[in-house]
């Protein structure tokens, strides 16, 4: 990148203390450094001509946040605003939520997707799985949630491909929302969607029979997402290693 | 209008502010945070904020958007400057692959299509720079590190942007 040096920097009316307003701007766009900010803070506070130039400010600047894509916030956002702000949770009743369920709700958009080892997977995999086995030698991936130990999912991918995909323990059902289940190849720009997982965890599926590649379950409108790509948050994941 | 319900302390309004708001704001704050915590929490204060001075908000004061996704962004920044930002372990895919233009997005509004049209009229090159303060919260010296540009020259750049915006929002030729 390449910026045009049309004129010198040193008499560059911006740099005129003469202009206050350029504060406030700089305020709003998030670049004044953080005790200028807190002083311009305090003069906004002080003088009204200050607080009308950063309201000014944001009114010009606010609709740029309409770049940025809408993102589900975690599904305890509003519970802990309810509880903050002393509102009855308004919201539908909810079942008692399993450790599972809770670690699902405070995992992060694309991280802290921790990889459970893939020797755990495999034991667990011959625990929780029945047969159809796929297609051997092949891949096992444990699905943790993030921030969490334990795989809440297990997935297994033969060499031709096939696979299969078991819950660990039932999740209670999300009203509205489905599980969706991604496969995100080594140096691939986007994941690829596996299906949308039914209510009981299980499925067989089809993926790609390459080690390395991320396995994530995001939660989606009901049915899925609808743009192709994951939309909502990325609750759990795992990387296939060769496992069995 | 939703906020002074929320300033009359009614609880169904806030919580449809929440519904209607809360991805977007959420969006905004995971951008500049990149961490989910983080955003939750600058997404929570910023709506607590609302829920307790809504009463004192004026609606002669206009653009109520303009102040629930500043505080959001404030809160964030604030966050980012206390606490940092962390890498996400999880690359995002690019959601610009499969939006050409996240700009274009502005244009369902007029306000939007106002900054949209004045924002057009900058260098891409310098524009690019003004988005990566709003939107990605980066800081003069992250943005300088970014473009490879040396700082003063960032600084000076990002101040004639934002001029050149004034001017054009404002309806004064530059």
């Amino acid at each position: 990148m390449s910026i045009p040096a049309d004129d010198p920097v040193d008499d560059d009316p911006v740099d005129d203390p003469g202009a206050p307003d350029l504060a406030a701007a700089e305020y709003v766009l998030g670049t004044l450094p953080p005790d200028q900010a807190r002083a311009l803070e305090a003069l906004a506070l002080a003088d009204p001509a200050v607080a009308a130039s950063v309201r000014a400010w944001e009114a010009r600047l606010a609709p740029l946040t309409a770049a940025v894509p809408p993102v589900p916030p975690p599904r305890d956002l509003w519970r802990r605003l309810a509880l903050a702000t002393g509102i009855e949770d308004t919201g539908r009743r909810r079942p008692r939520r399993s450790l599972v369920a809770r670690a699902w709700a405070s995992a992060g958009l694309w991280r802290g997707v921790s990889f459970g080892s893939a020797l755990a997977a495999a034991a667990l995999a011959f625990l929780v799985l029945r047969p159809p086995v796929p297609a051997g030698p092949g891949l096992v991936a444990a699905l943790s949630p993030s921030g969490a130990p334990g795989a809440a999912f297990v997935v297994r991918i033969g060499s031709d491909g096939s696979g299969v995909i078991a819950a660990t323990a039932l999740m209670p059902p999300v009203p509205g929302r489905s599980l969706e289940l991604w496969a995100l190849v080594p140096d691939a720009a986007a994941p690829v969607s596996l299906g949308v997982l039914p209510a009981d965890g299980r499925a067989r599926l089809r993926a790609p029979a390459r080690a390395g590649t991320q396995i994530l379950v995001s939660s989606e409108p009901s049915g899925g997402s609808p743009t192709g790509q994951p939309t909502g948050p990325v609750l759990f994941g795992g990387t296939t290693a060769l496992g069995w | 209008m939703l906020l002074v319900r929320c300033g009359q302390k009614d609880g169904a309004a806030f919580r449809r502010l929440y519904e209607l708001q809360a991805p977007h704001l959420y969006g905004v704050a995971f951008r500049i945070t990149r961490q989910s915590a983080l955003a939750s929490d600058a997404v929570h204060d910023a709506l607590l904020q609302v829920w307790r001075n809504a009463a004192r908000y004026d609606p002669a004061r206009g653009n109520p958007r303009a102040w629930l996704f500043s505080l959001a962004r404030y809160r964030a920044l604030d966050l980012v400057a206390r606490i940092g930002r962390e890498v996400p372990e999880v690359q995002a895919p690019e959601r610009a692959d499969t939006d050409p233009d996240p700009l274009d997005r502005l244009l369902q509004t007029e306000a939007g299509a106002a900054l949209h049209h004045c924002l057009a009229q900058i260098d891409p090159d310098r524009r690019r720079l003004v988005l990566l303060a709003f939107l990605d919260g980066l800081s003069h010296a992250e943005i300088a590190a970014r473009a490879a540009q040396p700082l003063g020259t960032v600084k000076s750049v990002i101040r004639r942007a934002l001029l050149a915006l004034r001017s054009c929002l404002d309806g004064t030729a530059p």
